[in-house]
């Protein structure tokens, strides 16, 4: 295998243009010049059928459609002003964006990385137009007790989470201005440890019910709904006990050296889950010990993921497994490095999909 | 861009363990895929634009032009241009000094040289188009772009032709400015590409370091763990001056062990030759149309 691949960069539009003129005989070819030479008549929704508009191109005459997102006004004239689908529901017609920054919605299972803490607030940012907010009050604190949060809490919020850390959680509900408030009260939400970040476009993950899976080979990953995707060691829950005792008592000594008096919850009892499971132990740092083989496994599905957002093919869990168990017959998993076997990943992978219909 | 403690702890344990893994699966002296072309700028001697995926995008020029001067050393110019960066910034100058000396100790002047009194004076202008958002604002220094901008001197000086020189060569005694041919299909490159006069104009390598670990074009994922970075000159199949220890970023400096400067220059000496080859295929392709590279 090569050490380095340099490679000239292939037009899109030259490909086409190639394609194009293998399959299309010359007098279509005088068609489609007549087509640009006729002057393009307006178009009516509802009237035409086509449904994909490019930013600027009219969608309406009509002034009693509602506009929504995606759209604008001029002149009693709604036009696009992004590139995707017309969606209309009822009197209210908007434009779908193919591509673009990821737009939160309410419920969505997404992952965030900490900016900045301000009044009783971490910043977190998404990929979307504005930083989300996740609110003191709405993440767990350690010790599990549900209680009010005091000043104390606010002064200690850093010890919780820091800025660059990488947390999971749920869109709790959109502000008018696109912007998002977040919450990660449940226990399956929280700071993330153990693995690997990587960005893909959000266009691309497939929504889905559960945004957590647990894949082969000890796997875990996490397909945030905004493109933000976490792979992650399998949680281990008898080797998580035997980690909660040390990292649970090395994370409280640390709390409390770092503010006196903060005794909630430290070295107490647990009665119940929450309590046991929501210890510092949650908001600790350290990863737990991690084999070569499931770091090696990591890697190699964060290249397929690279492979399939490389071929923008959209992302569920099945054809992640897919891809996986593809990219295992290329061999070790550097060779994934190229863009030549991420090209063929995507092949095969479309190809077994086909088969399967 | 800020990596969680966790996140950083991850990638640098793999990084230090005993068989290194890279975060993007590589293997240590495997580079990321680069895309290349050359010769496109019209009104340029040679060309080449080259960029890596992460959108890191650079375009180099060379322009030659006819000075009368034996002075050797201020023959070759090179000017570096950043975006988002003042042209008068120490990083500025510090890369465009490193990338000067490199190539006025590995250039043959022979291959400038016109007549007796005249020469032809090179004008290498590179400007980093753009850069990842995630440079800014962070522990980064653009040190890793080093290597990025090398590659590209170095197709853009492959692929440079110069015009033939019709006039008489000989002209120490006679008063006759140097007179050229308008054919350019009788140029012949710059760098000569028979085996016998041609020569490699530096290349600069930069190897991250991090515990025992030595890897070539680290990623930004990378440097935010590496504990430091070497560069490393190539030239004329050998390794040559400047090698320079380069902070790649600032979050997790430690002091460098001189063996790893020894196991960061063997590092190099693997790679150099698949590299300089990897690079004179592309600087070889022709290019008929101007516009294919967009």
């Amino acid at each position: 295998m090569s050490i380095i691949s340099i490679t000239t960069p292939v037009s899109k539009n030259s490909e086409i243009e190639n394609f194009s003129k293998d399959d299309e005989d010359e007098s279509m070819y005088d068609d489609a010049i007549d087509g640009v030479l006729k002057k393009p008549e307006k178009k009516y929704i509802g009237i035409d059928n086509r449904s994909i508009v490019t930013p600027g191109e009219l969608i309406t005459e009509d002034a009693t459609w509602m506009r929504g997102h995606g759209t604008y006004y001029l002149d009693e004239h709604t036009y696009s002003s992004v590139a995707g689908m017309i969606s209309k529901v009822n009197k209210l017609l908007s434009v779908t964006p193919f591509k673009g920054r990821y737009r939160p919605e309410t419920g969505d299972h997404i992952v965030g990385r900490v900016i900045g803490i301000s009044n009783k607030r971490w910043k977190v940012e998404l990929g979307a137009e504005h930083a989300g907010v996740l609110m003191l009050g709405a993440v767990n604190l350690p010790g599990g007790v549900l209680r009010r949060k005091s000043d104390n809490d606010e002064l200690q919020m850093r010890a919780i989470l820091k800025e660059g850390d990488l947390l999971n959680c749920e869109v709790q509900s959109t502000f008018s201005d696109g912007s998002a408030s977040l919450h990660t009260r449940s226990l399956k939400y929280g700071k993330l440890r153990n693995g690997m970040f990587l960005k893909v476009n959000s266009s691309l993950i497939v929504r889905t019910k559960n945004h957590m899976h647990d894949l082969p080979g000890g796997v875990s990953i996490i397909l945030g709904v905004n493109g933000y995707c976490w792979i992650f060691k399998t949680k281990n829950n008898v080797e998580n006990k035997i980690n909660a005792a040390t990292g649970k008592a090395e994370s409280e000594m640390k709390a409390a050296s770092s503010s006196k008096g903060y005794s909630v919850g430290m070295g107490s009892l647990s009665i119940t889950r929450l309590e046991e499971e929501s210890s510092w132990e949650i908001y600790s740092d350290k990863n737990d010990i991690i084999s070569a083989n499931i770091k090696e496994t990591i890697s190699r599905y964060r290249s397929c993921l690279v492979a399939l957002s490389f071929c923008e093919i959209a992302i569920d869990v099945k054809r992640l497994v897919k891809a996986y168990e593809i990219s295992l017959g290329y061999g070790d998993v550097n060779s994934l490095v190229s863009e030549d076997i991420k090209k063929s990943i995507g092949e095969d992978l479309i190809n077994s999909e086909k088969m399967r219909g | 861009m800020v990596l969680s403690v966790a996140e950083s702890a991850f990638i640098y344990d793999s990084l230090v363990s005993s068989h290194p893994s890279r975060p993007d699966s590589r293997k240590p002296t495997q580079y990321r895929p680069l895309k290349a072309n050359c010769g496109f700028l019209p009104n340029s001697n040679g060309s080449s634009r080259i960029y890596n995926p992460d959108g890191t995008e650079c375009i180099s020029s060379v322009k030659a032009k006819v000075i009368r001067s034996n002075n050797i050393s201020d023959l070759i110019n090179v000017e570096i241009n950043i975006f988002g960066e003042k042209d008068n910034t120490t990083l500025c100058q510090h890369l465009t000094t490193l990338i000067k000396e490199s190539l006025n100790d590995s250039f043959d002047f022979n291959a400038l040289k016109l007549t007796d009194k005249y020469y032809f004076q090179l004008y290498i202008d590179i400007s980093i188009l753009y850069l990842p958002e995630d440079f800014r604002y962070s522990s980064y220094t653009f040190y890793s772009i080093l290597s990025l901008i090398s590659m590209g001197v170095y197709l853009a000086l492959k692929s440079a032709k110069l015009p033939l020189l019709v006039s008489d060569k000989k002209d120490f005694e006679v008063e006759e400015e140097p007179t050229f041919s308008d054919d350019w299909e009788v140029s012949s490159y710059l760098i000569p590409r028979d085996s016998i006069s041609t020569f490699q104009p530096a290349l600069v390598f930069i190897v991250g370091i991090a515990g025992n670990t030595v890897i070539i074009d680290p990623s930004l994922e990378e440097e935010h763990v590496l504990e430091h970075g070497v560069c490393v000159t190539w030239s004329n199949s050998k390794i040559t001056t400047p090698i320079q220890s380069l902070a790649l970023s600032t979050s997790n400096n430690k002091a460098i062990k001189p063996n790893l400067v020894i196991k960061s220059m063997d590092l190099v000496e693997q790679v150099a030759g698949d590299v300089i080859n990897a690079l004179n295929t592309i600087s070889e392709q022709e290019i008929d149309e101007f516009d294919v590279v967009f």
